[in-house]
């Protein structure tokens, strides 16, 4: 495909400044991860036979055109997003963005061993200081928590969460516990203590399975019924009052869509009237507290028919929410012109660049 | 202004509350922790019976587990949906907010003195009223009717609600 056409296709013919809050990137494999690791698991990785850990499989299907567009896949068969030279290709250089958060899912969430996955989560943010962060400018970058063990968790967001390239922590959004449990405080207070957002984002897994009432079969059973667990969390997060414990928490809903933001905030502040007893830390609507702390990335955009689509645009009730995202190297139908289109003037810049520059708090230009 | 007497305080046991129809409007009046309270008895959200709620402390946090609870302020929970609504206010948590009305305790001489100068009217026999005994709302059972036409005595203290709109109609028994 032409590189215009697809700039075109990514950002819907927008020419004012771009940031992308949603870009992957991948592991090639594990060897890069071997200069980060000590003697004791590369010996483990040779002795087991180690190569990925399962989760990736399940949440991202290497085949699909979701987990990569056709256009994205690298014809010599490397993986897809998995170097510098393509991020900037296929994303930075064409679009022009001004910055990129990227974020590396490789299914951590899915190993026992807790000893070799807190290694790992430090390989990989080691990884992506040494060979993406320090190396372009632009880019900003999700730092990887092991997801089973909150100490661990925060004491990684301590080792490295002070990098400048680092906005944020990636939370897969499948999750043994809730996150909102009091279990993970030790966890998010170190993300505030770090100034950092928690990102959740598809993938993760629990302690049982898929969904809260048993295995799904197929892969869409996993994408499209994500929004299930986005649900489950965002009560979570919201009921536990993580929001009043932690005042200046910054959420990001990360590839997990927003249509079905507006009736999900409606349901919640009607069930709140009457069951607020129960949690009376959370002391204004749900919708308001929301409104204020968490921000989506616009991809998958899941939009039906434009008239239907604006109104649901409408429901969200604010133009500070979404931020524009490539989603890159993930394949979505619907760019985001399916969003401007529906968007008044003034809310456009905020969708492209305003939006994710406050939250994440990017500098100016 | 119209101001009502609604029955003599010995008549509203601590923990009771007396549904009563004044004015066309249902109302509810309670006894508190010593203190009175008068709401219309419709919840502004559906109409539901209001006052047939249960009565709750005030509760809030300042974060997960904090909780401060208040049993001075005094809550109604509407028996529908659970929307609380202060006693005193009727200022619920959010912008729904039911009508409060004034209780006051007079002395018997004091209401004649109201009562003979066309101030204050008797719930007569016809509005119908329940009382109950006891916070839960389980055990506000209908009956016996008790706001009717009664002597003034200046012994006994008086309740007396005050509704905006027409002046006390009903005219004062003989003694």
């Amino acid at each position: 495909m032409q590189p215009s056409l697809q700039q075109g296709a990514v950002t819907g013919g927008w020419t004012g400044p771009i940031i992308d809050a949603d870009v992957h990137v991948n592991l090639p494999s594990v060897d890069v991860l071997l200069p980060h690791l000590g003697g004791q698991w590369i010996e483990w990785i040779g002795e087991t036979g180690f190569t990925v850990p399962g989760s990736l499989q399940t949440k991202y299907p290497a085949g699909s055109s979701i987990t990569c567009a056709p256009e994205w896949r690298p014809a010599d068969g490397r993986m897809p997003a998995s170097d510098l030279s393509m991020l900037r290709e296929d994303v930075l250089d064409p679009l022009g963005v001004e910055f990129a958060i990227a974020n590396c899912y490789w299914g951590l969430d899915s190993l026992r061993n807790p000893d070799f996955t807190l290694a790992l989560a430090r390989a990989i943010n080691d990884w992506l200081i040494e060979g993406w962060l320090d190396r372009d400018e632009r880019l900003r970058a999700s730092l990887i928590v092991p997801s089973h063990n909150p100490a661990d968790a925060a004491a990684e967001i301590d080792r490295v969460g002070g990098h400048p390239g680092f906005v944020q922590v990636f939370l897969p959004l499948w999750s043994p516990i809730p996150y909102g449990n009091r279990t993970w405080w030790a966890m998010w207070e170190a993300i505030v203590r770090n100034d950092l957002v928690a990102g959740i984002h598809y993938g993760g897994s629990s302690e049982g399975p898929t969904s809260t009432t048993g295995w799904a079969t197929w892969f869409i059973e996993e994408y499209a019924g994500a929004i299930a667990m986005s649900w489950q969390q965002l009560t979570s997060i919201l009921g536990e009052g993580l929001f009043q414990r932690f005042p200046t928490l910054r959420v990001s809903l990360l590839e997990g869509g927003f249509s079905w933001l507006g009736p999900f905030l409606w349901r919640l502040d009607k069930e709140w009237k009457g069951l607020r007893r129960e949690i009376p830390w959370v002391d204004r609507l749900p919708s308001q507290i929301f409104r204020e702390h968490l921000r989506f990335s616009i991809q998958p955009i899941g939009a039906g028919p434009p008239e239907g689509f604006a109104r649901v645009v409408d429901w969200l009730g604010s133009d500070e929410l979404l931020m524009f995202a490539s989603d890159y190297p993930h394949g979505h139908e619907q760019s985001v012109a399916t969003v401007l289109d529906v968007l008044p003037e003034t809310a456009r810049p905020k969708l492209m660049s305003e939006n994710a520059r406050a939250h994440y708090r990017l500098g100016d230009g | 202004m119209a101001r009502h007497v609604v029955g003599r305080v010995s008549d509203l046991p601590e923990g009771g509350r007396l549904l009563i129809e004044l004015q066309g409007h249902s109302v509810g009046i309670f006894r508190v922790r010593g203190r009175y309270y008068a709401l219309l008895n419709r919840c502004p959200h559906m109409g539901a019976q209001l006052c047939r709620g249960s009565i709750l402390g005030h509760l809030e946090a300042a974060g997960p587990g904090e909780f401060r609870y208040d049993e001075s302020r005094s809550l109604v929970r509407c028996p529908w949906h659970g929307w609380e609504y202060d006693l005193a206010t009727g200022q619920s948590y959010f912008d729904s907010r039911v009508r409060p009305y004034p209780v006051d305790v007079l002395h018997g001489g004091d209401v004649q003195t109201q009562v003979d100068a066309g101030e204050a009217g008797f719930a007569d026999a016809a509005d119908r009223a329940e009382k109950a005994t006891g916070l839960p709302a389980a055990r506000l059972a209908p009956g016996p009717y008790v706001a009717q036409t009664y002597p003034i005595t200046v012994a006994d203290d008086y309740l007396v609600v005050t509704l905006p709109g027409q002046s006390a109609r009903t005219a004062a028994p003989a003694r």
